[in-house]
């Protein structure tokens, strides 16, 4: 599979290349997407449930010397789930976690044409991660930490499955050219005494375009 | 054998054919009966489908609909104010299209920016109460409708009938007009001659010929309480009484002016309100005598009251139930209180309920959840419990159900629980109004009646359940993360749902958020102490220093948290060691010739 898109993404960087001479650059990029996102802590499943949440998150970049895109993204995630009696340790009371983790990220994007098909990018940066934790007729608990993420992901343009649509969209919006964007993540962010890891995968699919 | 299975057999069918010929019967060949259950789509469908002159009934209950009617047709409600329309998507509840030989009546039309729009001719509203609302429309006429408006209330409404054509010409009798925007609006281009015999409650001199109409500012209603508790049958001082147009009432007076009056008003009266708890007056052991009360209804029509009452719930499930099989007293309209004599109230042959199963008591904040099995012959259960070994026992009284929440318990407290349940010699009681028209049938008690009032008069206790013991406890969320309110108590002790912490948190929530001043102390501290508690985290050495600074604070707190009579304990210790400090004092400077001051 990776040699696959390997292959495709030098045919496709050669073939473009001659073609992209005089095209425009985009300086702006702007992504939305829905995750699934995968809490690293092995106890997540007992206490909420499931190994893993719906979160969406949105980011938006400003690009230089064509390849580097300098951002910020934000992401909330929400899930119910049981609290716990810590003497006696039984399950008890109803628990709403909320996470938002706020990220500046660096991103080097394999982008060498505005007609390049397949844009592999990889990147990573600082998080700061909010949390809530709501026990339902009790109270909350919130804060927020520090931590490091890392991302990578694959995108494929789609401006040549429908050339007019895209023609449309640049001359409505200026929207230069739009991916459809395949991303993991993975954050490190510690909290709390004994140390817990809040960070974990995220698995993402969205829309990125680029102006 | 065989002979055998083929009677049980015939006599099932024979059965069954019974029970479907009686609710035929109950029907009348065209009726259609509209119940509740039925969305706005149902009943224009089964109007859609009816054929020409069939009654549509409605059931009693509150319908949000918005239909048309282009067939000849009657629309009914069961009970006038008991069956009340508002409108689905803000149009006409009902539409009477060009078709015309409509008549629409016995119905109630709630909060509504129009009720009845009609185009057709011949239509026919009458007995119905319009309160749809200050600034909106009873009744809207286009295209040459001729209609008749007769024996119906409009109370809080914008404009009772509104003509959009010179030509269509609504005959307006016997109608009561009440609680409306203006007179200037109350009929749009309605010819001023076909007014009579109509009730206002404010002076509507912009028509001149008003043909023998009634005005009073207080109409008699029936009861006067807020709006949805009206009772708008007449009182015997109405002025609205007897002057309607004709003899046509059903006790053969002059007509009743208003929604009560005519030939095809309902025969139902409201339901009795404010029904006291019984009182037992005299009990033997054997047999017991019961006094109940209520509130004597306004309603000139009522002849009296039943007082029904069984040892079985009669009325809670089914507020329509036949009545006919129900014992019942009798009283005459005047007459607020029955005594109920010679019910039995010998509980010897009550059998006694097996102890409850005590299945769970499971701990939370501040409370517990108890669960528990039910046993046959209980019809409630008692909650006990105790607060540690040598607590005093406290007892809940609950209905027939299998859990409970107790809640305002300490927590790391433990508690101990158990369980009896009970057996009683319970009566349930009713009362009914009926009309003196014809109070030898059902047909004139009132059809809805509330919940049954319940007396007790005696019960049997089984033995305790099982004993279980809990410590309810705070909940901590998963995982246990630092929350940034109580910050410093929570650096200084390491951890957000340390007992200490706990204490601070509580005289917050408690104490400092009930009043403005301590609100605006929170927010300052939010404000100001995630600051001071990051320089903590960050200087290990500074954690015992604060939490030595904080004990104070947290003793305070504690304090606070005592009872009013630990408190009163405390006053009186300090009370009597000041007054033997003084007279110490008084007599040690006395001595030496000293005045006290």
């Amino acid at each position: 599979m990776l040699k696959l898109l390997l292959v495709v993404f030098l045919v496709s960087i050669s073939l473009d290349c001659v073609a992209d001479a005089n095209s425009q650059k985009p300086h702006r990029t702007l992504e939305f997407f829905g995750e699934v996102y995968e809490p690293t802590d092995e106890k997540w499943e007992t206490y909420y449930g499931s190994r893993n949440m719906l979160a969406a998150s949105m980011s938006s970049a400003f690009r230089f010397f064509n390849v580097f895109d300098l951002g910020i993204s934000v992401s909330y995630a929400k899930d119910r789930g049981k609290g716990v009696l810590p003497l006696s340790q039984l399950s008890a009371g109803d628990v709403t976690y909320e996470v938002a983790p706020v990220e500046l990220f660096l991103l080097l994007r394999a982008r060498f044409s505005s007609r390049q098909w397949v844009v592999p990018y990889a990147g990573g940066g600082y998080t700061r991660l909010f949390y809530r934790q709501t026990i339902d007729d009790e109270g909350y608990a919130r804060g927020s930490v520090n931590g490091i993420h890392a991302r990578a992901g694959v995108q494929f343009l789609l401006d040549p499955l429908d050339q007019f649509a895209a023609n449309t969209i640049y001359e409505n919006f200026g929207v230069i050219n739009s991916y459809l964007v395949f991303e993991g993540k993975y954050t490190k962010a510690e909290a709390g005494n004994p140390v817990t890891q809040l960070g974990g995968l995220s698995y993402k699919a969205g829309i990125m375009v680029e102006y | 054998m065989f002979n055998f299975t083929r009677i049980v057999f015939l006599i099932c069918i024979f059965q069954f054919s019974s029970y479907l010929f009686a609710l035929e019967r109950a029907l009348n060949d065209d009726e259609i009966l509209i119940t509740t259950d039925m969305s706005s789509a149902d009943v224009q469908l089964e109007i859609d489908e009816a054929d020409d002159n069939a009654i549509i009934l409605f059931d009693i209950g509150e319908y949000s609909l918005n239909i048309s009617v282009s067939s000849l047709m009657t629309l009914k409600g069961i009970d006038t104010e008991n069956v009340k329309l508002s409108s689905l998507d803000g149009t006409a509840i009902i539409s009477a299209l060009n078709k015309g030989n409509v008549t629409i009546q016995n119905l109630s039309f709630d909060d509504s920016a129009l009720a009845i729009k009609s185009e057709g001719s011949n239509v026919t509203i009458q007995n119905n109460i319009f309160t749809v609302g200050v600034g909106n429309t009873a009744i809207e006429l286009d295209n040459l409708s001729t209609i008749e408006i007769t024996n119906n209330t409009f109370h809080t409404i914008g404009e009772a009938v509104s003509v959009t054509d010179n030509e269509s010409s609504p005959i307006i009798k016997n109608n009561i007009f009440a609680e409306f925007d203006s007179p200037d609006t109350l009929f749009n281009l309605v010819i001023n001659s076909n007014l009579a015999n109509n009730c206002f409650d404010q002076a509507v001199s912009n028509y001149s010929d008003l043909g023998a109409s009634q005005v009073s500012s207080d109409l008699g209603f029936a009861s006067s309480q807020p709006l949805e508790d009206y009772d708008f049958h007449l009182n015997v001082d109405s002025d609205c009484k007897d002057r309607g147009e004709n003899n046509s009432d059903l006790d053969g007076t002059q007509t009743d002016i208003g929604a009560f009056g005519g030939q095809q008003t309902d025969i139902y009266p409201q339901a009795v309100k404010n029904i006291t708890d019984p009182d037992i007056i005299n009990d033997d052991g054997s047999l017991a005598s019961v006094q109940i009360g209520w509130d004597l209804s306004n309603d000139y029509r009522v002849g009296g009251y039943k007082i029904y009452y069984d040892t079985e719930k009669m009325f809670g499930a089914n507020p329509y139930r036949d009545r006919t099989l129900l014992d019942f007293d009798s009283v005459n309209a005047d007459t607020s209180t029955k005594l109920i004599e010679n019910l039995t109230s010998d509980i010897s042959q009550l059998p006694t309920p097996d102890a409850p199963t005590l299945l769970t008591v499971l701990p939370e904040d501040k409370k517990l959840k108890i669960t528990w099995t039910k046993k046959d012959n209980a019809v409630s259960y008692t909650l006990h419990y105790r607060a540690g070994d040598n607590g005093v026992e406290q007892n809940v009284a609950l209905g027939n159900v299998s859990e409970y929440e107790l809640t305002g318990l300490s927590n790391g407290q433990e508690y101990f629980v158990w369980l009896t349940a009970l057996n009683k010699l319970q009566y349930h009681f009713q009362v009914i109004p009926y009309l003196s028209i014809n109070q030898e049938t059902n047909q004139s008690e009132a059809l809805f009646s509330s919940e049954d009032i319940t007396l007790d008069i005696g019960s049997v206790e089984s033995s305790a359940s099982s004993t279980l013991s809990a410590t309810p406890e705070a909940i901590v969320a998963y995982p246990q993360l630092p929350n940034e309110g109580c910050f410093i108590a929570t650096a200084a002790f390491g951890f957000y749902s340390h007992s200490q912490v706990q204490v601070l948190r509580d005289f917050r929530d408690d104490y400092l958020l009930t009043h403005p001043l301590g609100r605006s102390f929170v927010t300052w501290y939010y404000d100001k102490g995630p600051i001071a508690a990051e320089f903590i985290r960050e200087h290990d050495y500074l954690k015992p220093l604060v939490r030595v600074l904080l004990f104070p604070l947290i003793l305070l707190a504690k304090f606070l948290s005592l009872n009013m009579m630990i408190w009163l304990g405390i006053g009186c210790f300090g009370g009597l060691i000041y007054y033997y400090k003084r007279k110490r004092w008084s007599k040690k400077y006395s001595s030496k010739g000293l005045s006290e001051c």
